[in-house]
């Protein structure tokens, strides 16, 4: 039996809803990649677009939940009583955000989310998710004890993320502009802001895994997030450059090809001392800190930084290069948020002790760096087949059937990871008492 | 730590000022798009068309990209695909039908209440205007075809068992088979209006429906473009886009069953 303040508990709920969401997410994915493996019997019944909207909602539900998770728990570590100021509006916020969760899935499961790829949500949804973001945004920087740069970046980040939300709102009758807001509310949310709060948070796990001093990571944060703040907005100009924007922007963004991989290998060199100089706690928190910076390296750092070149983006736009780069940077998220639940779940339940085990870490790991090996050379084939070859998309879609089986063969395996990891969670929980006001 | 606290704020306002630069820089569509354009964009969002598709590069994957589909279909294949999506590209992706309506016209033809199909093939054609889509994509992105390529999906075994048999025999066949199913409008009956005229007999008449125009050279006009020489009595409904659905191999094919239903033999 351990006591919790209510605020721990609530951190404790987000973890367990982000393990249900990343378990539903993995299963509606897998739904959605197996339809590209030859005829759909269920192309009326449950048609592709339904599939992928939903997953694209719950992994954005997902990423969100886990970074707020962590950021109440880091904000709460920072005060003398383990609790955030005003505990009761974080009590509210917290059964707001799971009466969204539910709407937000059902909203996908009767097929009532919207048709803007990545923006899905319907946009009351969308507004009530602003709004709670925000509260939870004033509770947590109001109860921060500390203006530490894990705090200031990740309160940063989760703003950026706020802000791209309210972008993609915008309305636009010129689909022109509605392309482009779409770009910038994408580009703010799961370039800059996500990564940007992730990052921070993954720089929270090395006070608890690396002998590093708290005064070198507050340091190179500060330096690190810069470099990512700017990588992540060179890396959301690609999708500009086919709207028409002069040739100014593609000439900025041209220079992300040598400035985004340059960034996210500063990152990486971080990322690589901090796991060099390993104490001797036992969490995975160090694995997944290593994972997320690998996949972020690859994701944003090597596909991001080709995309940003005009001359590479104008072929591939709209290949599975770009879902490849997306589901590399998602994941790259997503393992920092995991990590970060791995160690605080640990020091909840009072036990130096791996949470979930070693094995779904590694099905995770190799399942999405092999998955999205797969996916990026059916993006790369497509690429040369049908946007240089002019091999039609129909005849190209077949020629790469066996990349995409190697795709959802990493993906099952991931899955997998995810289905253990959750068995995991559950199955080592400590019993917990909520203790008295 | 100050330093560090500085150029983390100088990253964030350089790239809030290169995204502030991008966003002004976007040229403004130069024709203003129509309500009916406005109206077939608000049904491209609710129905959820990005899910799949993209257009300029952006959107789903699942479906080819749309920007330049307009200039490569056409209006009136446009029109039938996304009536019946199914009857195009057999055992492969099939887009789900939508139900969206269609244009109704008064007697004279003049529209009397806009279709919602219209709506989105005028949405589609708006994007593809090179005003519009710019230089993308560099090279038309095709639907289907080799490109060129001579590559080959046919199953071997198959393709040599139909290579087996006569042209009229694999024209009967596909009379009866996607993608054109003839049959499904077309009886082979004395008499039988399915929706079309029976062909019971058809190579007898063929040869004098037209003037100047043989049999064959009717009956393959008579497919590729089935508005030109209606038959008494009977409305402009047949399919439009059997010229682009057919090979020419398949269309010579059927037209060599056709011409075998003389009126003794039918």
């Amino acid at each position: 039996m351990i006591a919790l303040t209510k605020t721990q508990r609530i951190v404790y709920s987000f973890f367990a809803q982000t393990v249900i969401l990343l378990l539903l997410f993995s299963a509606v994915y897998l739904l959605g990649g197996v339809k590209f493996l030859g005829a759909d019997p269920l192309a009326d019944g449950l048609p592709y677009h339904q599939v992928n909207a939903l997953a694209n909602v719950l992994l954005q539900l997902t990423a969100l939940t886990g970074l707020l998770g962590g950021g109440v728990y880091v904000v709460a570590m920072t005060r003398a009583d383990n609790r955030l100021k005003d505990e009761t509006l974080l009590v509210w916020l917290s059964r707001g955000w799971t009466l969204l969760l539910l709407l937000a899935f059902f909203a996908g499961f009767f097929g009532l989310l919207e048709g803007r790829s990545l923006l899905e949500l319907p946009p009351v949804l969308d507004i009530a998710l602003g709004v709670l973001l925000a509260a939870f945004i004033y509770v947590i920087a109001s109860s921060a004890a500390e203006r530490s740069a894990v705090v200031l970046i990740w309160l940063v980040g989760m703003v950026l993320g706020v802000i791209g939300g309210a972008v993609g709102l915008f309305p636009a009758n010129d689909f022109l502009m509605d392309r482009a807001l779409r770009a910038l509310a994408v580009g703010l949310m799961w370039n800059i802001g996500y990564v940007l709060a992730a990052v921070a948070l993954g720089f929270w796990l090395i006070h608890r895994f690396s002998n590093l001093t708290p005064a070198w990571v507050e340091t190179q944060l500060n330096a690190v997030a810069g470099l990512l703040a700017l990588a992540g907005t060179l890396a959301s100009l690609p999708p500009l450059y086919t709207l028409g924007t002069s040739d100014f922007v593609r000439t900025i963004g041209g220079f992300g090809t040598v400035i985004i991989p340059v960034c996210y290998l500063i990152y990486a060199l971080h990322t690589y001392k901090a796991l060099s100089a390993r104490n001797t706690t036992v969490t995975l928190a160090a694995q997944w800190f290593g994972l997320g910076g690998l996949l972020l390296l690859i994701g944003m750092g090597g596909l991001g930084a080709l995309a940003a070149s005009p001359a590479v983006s104008q072929w591939t736009a709209g290949t599975r290069l770009s879902d490849t780069q997306m589901l590399l940077t998602a994941f790259g998220i997503l393992a920092l948020a995991l990590g970060v639940i791995n160690q605080a779940t640990a020091e909840l339940r009072g036990q130096n002790r791996r949470v979930t085990g070693l094995m779904p870490f590694w099905m995770i790991a190799f399942g999405i760096v092999g998955g999205a090996l797969a996916l990026g050379a059916a993006g790369l084939t497509q690429t040369y087949l049908e946007r240089i070859l002019g091999v039609g998309y129909l005849e190209t879609q077949r020629l790469i059937v066996p990349l995409y089986a190697g795709w959802m063969l990493g993906f099952v395996l991931a899955a997998g990871g995810v289905l253990i990891y959750a068995l995991g969670f559950v199955a080592r929980r400590v019993e917990a008492i909520s203790e008295t006001a | 730590m100050r330093g560090t606290q500085v150029f983390f704020l100088i990253c964030c306002l350089l790239g809030g000022a290169v995204l502030l630069a991008a966003m002004t820089s976007l040229r403004t569509a130069q024709t203003p798009a129509s309500q009916t354009v406005a109206a077939g964009y608000h049904l491209w969002r609710s129905y959820g068309c990005e899910g799949c598709h993209s257009i300029y590069g952006q959107g789903g994957t699942y479906g080819p990209d749309l920007t330049g589909i307009y200039a490569q279909r056409g209006d009136t294949y446009l029109r039938e695909f996304i009536a019946n999506p199914a009857a195009f590209h057999p055992n492969q992706r099939i887009m789900p039908r939508f139900g969206l309506t269609v244009s109704a016209t008064d007697a004279d033809g003049n529209v009397i209440r806009e279709g919602q199909t219209e709506q989105v093939v005028a949405f589609l054609q708006w994007v593809g205007q090179p005003e519009h889509a710019g230089n993308f994509p560099p090279r038309v992105i095709a639907v289907s075809g080799t490109g060129g390529m001579g590559l080959s999906f046919a199953n071997p075994e198959a393709a040599g068992q139909q290579a087996a048999l006569s042209a009229a025999e694999r024209g009967r066949q596909l009379f009866s088979s996607t993608p054109a199913i003839c049959s499904t409008c077309h009886s082979l009956e004395p008499d039988v209006v399915v929706v079309g005229p029976s062909l019971y007999g058809i190579a007898d008449r063929a040869w004098y429906r037209v003037t100047g125009l043989s049999a064959e050279q009717y009956i393959r006009e008579s497919i590729i473009n089935p508005g030109a020489y209606v038959v008494d009595g009977f409305m402009d409904a047949m399919q439009k886009n059997l010229g682009d659905v057919l090979t020419s191999d398949q269309l010579s094919d059927l037209i060599a069953f056709l011409m075998t239903l003389e009126e003794a033999q039918s």
